[in-house]
């Protein structure tokens, strides 16, 4: 009787086992490192489990990271640790991301970027903004608003010409140069958070009375900005732009104390990303480049009601 | 005459006029506008407020790096509650509760732990920032009712509150370290630590006290900037202190201790904030500016470092 007994329990086990086996196999699990709880990167998580929904059968997706760019780095590696089959992450820089990219690849995970892109990795393909091009877009539709003429300054968090918004100021300016010459670049402040962006704005409109705009390389910045346009009372008199959107930033466009933003394709940026990823670890199917950029588009007063709607509904304000 | 040509604080008028005369001249209708005044003194109030507590902090040969974080986490707290649609009053005081705590804290590694003030304020820097991503998942509490951003936009004769505030705290303070045993303490702690001890001052209890009147003031200072913007951010507050250290020390506090004074200390940061004003309003590239405020800096620890070798 033991001995059936212990065979029954032995048989059982390898069934469980084996069942146990297979169905991991077929499952992917999938991590996405970035900046949990962030607004813009819930909307990105909301992209992935899009896609998951979309591509049907067993996925796992988790989002997963830091606040600080270390932070995101030591997830990363610890998502190396648990052996999943892709990771999707922040580019960051070469010198942050590429030996823990590597790492994963020799491990046979796939790694794709999005939202930031860094050139030299082992990563298969990087979907998100061409920060160039989103410099130009805004240049085009502030000189637009401007009638192509007036002074305008740049407020930016860093001043460096590599970095997202580096990209985007360069993209700004040199947009500005070549195709308006009328419309003049008076000077490009750095502001590293919402509360010097406002004292910046204040010092700038201080120095030049005649300025006609502001273009902020980020959304943060630009609610210090936006402050002082209210508090100045000069909604509508001054064009401010920027970059990004979240609850406040369109409720100020709405307000008209930010005059527009230039938003990227948060939801779709990682959406596409975990469709050819997973296509790449199930069929082995290499991406088509390794680049791939997507839109972006400008949110003003004509839209912001309606989107603010749709980003509350998403869930994305937290 | 003699001994006012001599003092500590002579050293910093002279460059306080340069940058008070050079945009003057150069672009008087901005540097001397209304409105630009108005917001160099509204800058000034701010860092006025934390500088106070900074000075007592550096007099009694001690730092405090944490107080940028300070600031930012008491504002978001205070932020979370008022989103929480508590009344505006408890919402500060519970902010300014949590700045209490962080002091002493501060004041009780230091004191109790015996941990270096840089380190453990240090420590306690990155703790605060990554509370105020934890409670906030990155994003910013806004809006706030009227009745709390009115101690940050409000104005009487066109000077903003803040600006009254920090002229009534320095003048407390200004008595506090003269006038009173608890300044003179503070002035015998950093001149003499060891001696003070011996001479029956509670030394543990004085130096937890002052980590908890810096942070206090810097929670003020905190709620102050998150009331005048209607939005906390945890993204404020980087990098401050440096700034405020940098404005005490040029204002004659050295960082040796038992050195110091609150005329020192607003000229310095007087200094510190008109330049960086100044600076936008000529026009400099602002990667000439950072270069500017850097080497401010470091001719302000250079002259301490002097002044305190020839006093050897």
């Amino acid at each position: 009787m033991k001995k059936i007994l212990a065979l029954v329990v032995a048989l059982l086990l390898t069934i469980s086992v084996l069942t146990f086996a297979f169905a991991e196999d077929d499952k992917l699990l999938i991590y996405m490192v970035a900046v949990p709880g962030s607004p813009y990167y819930s909307q990105c998580e909301r992209g992935m489990q899009g896609a998951v929904e979309e591509l049907g059968g067993n996925i796992e997706a988790v989002l997963v990271g830091g606040v600080t760019l270390d932070g995101i780095r030591e997830a990363f590696e610890k998502c190396i640790g648990a052996d999943p089959d892709g990771i999707l992450a922040l580019g960051l820089t070469y010198e942050l991301m590429n030996e823990p990219i590597q790492n994963a690849v020799d491990k046979g995970i796939a790694v794709y970027l999005f939202d930031s892109y860094v050139a030299g990795t082992q990563a298969k393909a990087y979907y998100g903004t061409d920060n160039l091009n989103a410099g130009y877009i805004a240049a085009e539709d502030m000189a637009k608003r401007l009638n192509g003429t007036g002074k305008v300054a740049c407020i930016s968090q860093t001043l460096d010409t590599e970095s997202s918004q580096g990209l985007r100021r360069e993209g700004f300016i040199s947009y500005m140069k070549d195709n308006y010459p009328e419309i003049e670049i008076v000077a490009v402040e750095q502001a590293i958070d919402l509360n010097v962006g406002a004292e910046k704005a204040s010092q700038l409109l201080n120095a030049y009375p005649d300025l006609a705009g502001i273009i902020c390389t980020d959304g943060q910045t630009s609610k210090g900005v936006a402050s002082i346009i209210e508090e100045r009372d000069l909604a509508g008199k001054i064009i401010i732009e920027c970059f990004d959107e979240d609850e406040q930033i369109l409720n100020e466009i709405i307000k008209g104390n930010i005059t527009a933003t230039i938003m990227q394709d948060a939801y779709g940026m990682a959406h596409d990303c975990v469709i050819d990823m997973v296509d790449f670890i199930r069929n082995g199917k290499e991406p088509e480049q390794e680049v791939n950029y997507l839109d972006c588009f400008v949110i003003d007063q004509v839209n912001a009601a309606e989107r603010l709607e749709a980003f509350l509904a998403s869930g994305a304000a937290g | 005459m003699k001994r006012i040509l001599k003092s500590r604080e002579v050293s910093v008028i002279i460059p306080l006029l340069l940058v008070i005369i050079i945009p003057t001249v150069i672009y008087p209708a901005q540097f001397l506008s209304f409105q630009n005044i108005v917001d160099m003194l509204r800058s000034i109030s701010y860092s006025i407020i934390v500088a106070v507590g900074m000075t007592f902090v550096v007099i009694s040969s001690n730092l405090d790096l944490s107080v940028g974080s300070t600031m930012t986490i008491t504002g978001m707290v205070s932020g979370y509650f008022l989103m929480k649609g508590m009344a505006v009053f408890p919402a500060i005081l519970i902010g300014v509760a949590t700045a209490f705590l962080i002091g002493y804290l501060n004041g009780f590694m230091v004191v109790n732990l015996k941990i270096n003030s840089l380190i453990a304020t240090l420590g306690t820097q990155y703790v605060c920032k990554g509370l105020v991503y934890v409670m906030s998942g990155g994003a910013s509490f806004y809006p706030f009712p009227d009745a709390f951003t009115v101690f940050g936009k409000g104005k009487l004769w066109g000077i903003p509150y803040s600006v009254f505030f920090a002229a009534v705290i320095v003048i407390i303070a200004a008595y506090v370290l003269k006038q009173t045993v608890y300044g003179r303490s503070v002035y015998a702690l950093g001149g003499n630590g060891e001696a003070a001890r011996l001479a029956g001052l509670n030394v543990a209890r004085l130096r937890r006290s002052l980590y908890v009147l810096i942070a206090v003031l810097s929670g003020i200072t905190g709620i102050l900037k998150a009331s005048r913007l209607g939005t906390a951010s945890p993204e404020s507050g980087t990098g401050v202190e440096m700034s405020i250290i940098a404005g005490v020390i040029i204002g004659g506090a050295s960082l040796s201790g038992g050195v110091g004074n609150m005329i020192g200390t607003v000229l310095g940061v007087s200094l510190m904030e008109i330049l960086k004003n100044a600076l936008v309003i000529m026009r400099i590239s602002s990667y000439w500016q950072n270069v500017a405020t850097g080497v401010l800096m470091i001719i302000a620890v250079s002259m301490d470092s002097i002044r305190n070798r020839r006093k050897k």
